[in-house]
């Protein structure tokens, strides 16, 4: 199967596409974000309460974003029908009510084949299940997982199929012509912002593919923007919904932290994008300075390219790395640090910001995805350019700068916004939208 | 001398490094043998043997390590010396078992050295060299020393307690090594890597530098130490004081670097002026070279860094980040130039200073680039070093 999120580290086996320009006359359909949506809003469905859908979550795995996860209780919660399908069978941390199904495993021969003969038997008998067996004979796994999604598709019988990742396209090639169902794609990341733009074929194979969508979501403005350089349309339905967060799991931290030594913290994996590059510069600089600082990078542990800078930078005694630790372990100590940096360089829009926002951490962050449309520089946080180490510096400096008083002022005005922008109600009325939207066009 | 040299993988045609080792080797009367990791890849100058596969499926291991270990019958002495010196180590009896299966080709052999390629190598066979009544030498790569230890705490205790010779591709690596607990008093070399004139006097090279643009090479994989986001940026600076420039790396990366460097040079709009070639042949890479006006190599740390020390064979100006072995491969001033790492803007300013020298003062560098590696770097006093290395 195709690995639904990133590829693991894999020779590039296609020629190195080298960054190449996306041709304006590919990408400019004279329309534009702002125009395409007021047509949008004034099309806008609105279901009425007693709306009960069949949704489908189309992630690749179980293992579905937090995002997802809170959407799903939100929907559930409503009394629409929620399934997860993936190719996997074990699933540590379900969802309750949400009905979970596998299209045949890639880790195990043995639950593969009994999952495929299983659904065969059930749904699909008798030719599913002697084209099952033929399958199995000749060795042909894709084969039989797009039987187990055949079957699941028929017997489950969805309104809407949201695709969570656009390299799960393929496998619904052949539903785009469909009357039964509606297919939605979220763009939220990496295979949105940045692939396209550095493998033209990929890119081709979105074009080619993206009109026939019924719809989009899109976590962030600046996404939509960068979708739209790959696929536009007057007609195109794309709704920006933003993450929601159940508030009252956040506590909001009134009090301005005293730390002796000013803590930085920076929350997630270690990955190019993320930036850590130029925030271990940007310690150098603070360590030139002789500024007394502590940067601890929750989830960078074990990155070789991190490790080497610290190392090479003789910054061991101010950066420390964690592993990946549970959810509540990180609020807490996001809630006792002076402030969180994203250093990143692309994100839809960063959770870990907008739950640093909520907790009542100040956040600086670059300018980069949709980070503007959480933070207003100077309003709710700090914003500085990307890849630059140096804006980075100064904005910490001017941060330690500043009194308890001014401090609070943005954490309060920070949360303000989380509140109006990021709760869960909010969330799960703009995705129903979308489905009904896409569901009465 | 019997020579026994561990790779993981039977060296390419175009890994001049460890083949002209071997061909040197055999011209000054040792025998040499390559042991790597189960390939289907066949190696043309010397004996290869490989070390037992390891399955995924646990019958076909069991299976297998039933018929490594009746083929290990005829060797108990040799065996029963190891196990002794790993239960010496508080090598556990699962971990014992697993070893004698992972190290019995090696047990099998008769030799008076065995030379792990790189430090990782070593790692799980230490002791083997004593039980079969070798000498255990180690060479040194940027990676083991660099990086791998900041993962691998005290990766390399057991190694230092029972390793005779070391072999360095440079001081620096040397220096870190002792840094990371290896004894001084253990026998050490440093054998720089060489420059195969023949090879390149084969290939019909062009002068032909002239040209509007200037030029820029760099060869360098498609990885972080290679400081790939730096040379980027160094072209942002040059881009801005209205350079007009070309500059091509030579080099393929996994889908995650090649991604990431990629999208750099599209966000940054330089993609008329950073070229990424992705992998070419040792010779059109040489071709490449030859067409160049400024060998630029911006990587974070080098072990010492082969291809900047062609550049310099074929007269190249050279410019590098004085990172890891670099001032050791390059001389500042006289035979490159070297730029303070991590500092994209001083290095644009160094390529533009470097550009504006009269030809005069270019011709000298020049000149003295190719004699320094005719001098120090030849194919022939790297094998004359390499027979030395083992029966000095």
């Amino acid at each position: 199967m195709e690995n639904s999120r990133e590829s693991k580290n894999q020779k590039s086996k296609s020629p190195i596409v080298l960054g190449q320009k996306v041709k304006e006359s590919q990408v400019l359909s004279g329309v534009d974000i702002n125009q395409r949506q007021s047509i949008q809003n004034s099309r806008l469905q609105t279901p009425d309460s007693k709306t009960k859908l069949k949704i489908i979550i189309f992630d690749g795995s179980f293992k579905t974003t937090p995002f997802i996860n809170r959407l799903m209780m939100g929907l559930i919660i409503q009394g629409q029908k929620v399934s997860v399908i993936g190719f996997n069978e074990i699933n540590s941390n379900p969802i309750p009510m949400v009905k979970y199904q596998s299209l045949g495993s890639n880790q195990s021969k043995l639950k593969f084949i009994k999952t495929s003969l299983g659904l065969a038997v059930r749904w699909g008998l008798p030719k599913s299940f002697f084209q099952a067996m033929l399958f199995l004979v000749q060795g042909n796994r894709k084969a039989l997982q797009k039987q187990n999604l055949d079957l699941v598709l028929k017997n489950l019988q969805p309104d809407v199929v949201h695709v969570q990742w656009p390299t799960l396209l393929p496998w619904l090639e052949p539903y785009f012509e469909n009357s039964n169902f509606k297919i939605i794609l979220s763009q939220r990341g990496y295979q949105t912002n940045v692939r396209p733009f550095v493998n033209q074929d990929y890119f081709n194979y979105l074009r080619q593919w993206f009109p026939k969508l019924s719809g989009f979501h899109s976590v962030s403005k600046a996404i939509s923007i960068e979708g739209d350089l790959i696929y536009n349309s007057i007609s195109k339905v794309d709704q920006v919904v933003y993450t929601g967060l159940d508030l009252t799991r956040f506590k909001f931290n009134i009090e301005v932290p005293k730390n002796s030594v000013l803590k930085i913290i920076s929350v997630g994996r270690p990955h190019w994008k993320k930036g850590y590059d130029l925030a271990i510069k940007s310690m150098t600089q603070l360590k030139e300075q002789k500024i007394d600082f502590h940067y601890t990078i929750i989830g960078g542990q074990g990155d070789e390219e991190v490790l080497f800078l610290i190392n090479d930078l003789g910054l061991e005694n101010h950066i420390s790395l964690t592993y990946k630790m549970p959810q509540e372990e990180v609020f807490e100590k996001v809630y006792h640090a002076d402030v969180m940096l994203l250093p990143s360089i692309e994100e839809g829009i960063a959770n870990v910001a907008v739950e640093a926002m909520a907790l009542g951490c100040p956040v600086i962050s670059t300018n980069c995805g949709g980070m503007e449309e959480l933070i207003t520089h100077n309003k709710e946080g700090w914003i500085v350019p990307i890849r630059d180490s140096e804006a980075l510096t100064m904005q910490i400096i001017k941060f330690m700068n500043l009194d308890a008083e001014q401090i609070k002022n943005i954490t309060i005005k920070a949360r303000q916004k989380v509140e109006q922008q990021h709760n869960e109600e909010k969330m799960i009325k703009d995705m129903m939208n979308l489905y009904a939207t896409v569901l009465k066009y | 001398m019997k020579i026994t040299l561990v790779l993981s993988q039977p060296p390419g045609y175009s890994e001049t490094f460890f083949r002209s080792k071997i061909k040197g080797l055999k011209a000054n009367g040792h025998q040499v043998v390559l042991v790597t990791a189960a390939t289907n890849k066949s190696f043309d100058l010397c004996a290869h043997i490989q070390h037992p596969k390891v399955y995924k499926n646990p019958i076909r291991q069991l299976l297998s390590m039933l018929l490594v270990f009746v083929g290990l019958l005829a060797y108990w002495t040799k065996v029963n010396r190891y196990i002794n010196l790993e239960r010496k180590e508080g090598t556990s009896f699962k971990r014992l078992i697993e070893k004698i299966y992972i190290n019995a080709s090696l047990l099998k052999l008769n030799a008076d050295w065995i030379h792990f390629g790189f430090a990782t190598m070593a790692l799980d066979r230490e002791t083997v060299p004593k039980a079969i009544g070798a000498k255990l030498a180690v060479s040194f790569r940027g990676y083991d020393i660099e990086v791998f230890p900041l993962k691998n705490r005290d990766c390399y205790q057991s190694l230092w307690t029972h390793v005779d010779k070391v072999h360095s591709i440079s001081n620096y690596l040397l220096e870190k090594a002792f840094d990371l607990g290896l004894s001084k008093s253990v026998d050490s070399e440093v054998i720089y890597p060489a420059v195969d004139f023949d090879f390149i006097k084969k290939i019909q090279l062009s002068n032909d530098i002239l040209g509007v643009k200037l030029k820029l090479l760099t060869i360098a994989r498609l990885h972080w130490i290679k400081g790939i986001d730096d040379l980027i940026e160094t072209a942002q600076h040059l881009k801005s004081k209205q350079i007009d420039f070309e500059w091509k790396v030579i080099g393929e990366g996994d889908q995650k670097h090649t991604e990431r460097h990629a999208y750099h040079i599209y966000k940054a709009g330089l993609q008329e002026q950073v070229l990424l070639l992705g992998k070419l042949s040792h010779a059109k890479t040489l071709k490449e070279l030859s067409t160049t006006e400024l060998y630029v190599q911006t990587s974070l740390s080098e072990g010492f860094c082969n291809a900047v020390l062609e550049a310099q064979a074929l007269g190249k100006l050279c410019l590098a980040y004085d990172a890891g072995a670099l001032s050791e491969n390059i001389q500042n001033n006289i035979t490159g130039f070297l730029s303070p790492k991590g500092q994209p803007h001083l290095l644009a300013q160094k390529i533009i200073e470097v550009e504006q020298l009269s030809n005069q003062q270019k011709e000298q560098i020049s000149q003295k680039a190719i004699q320094r590696v005719h001098d120090h770097f030849s194919l022939e006093q790297q094998a004359k070093s390499f027979s030395e290395f083992y029966t000095t």
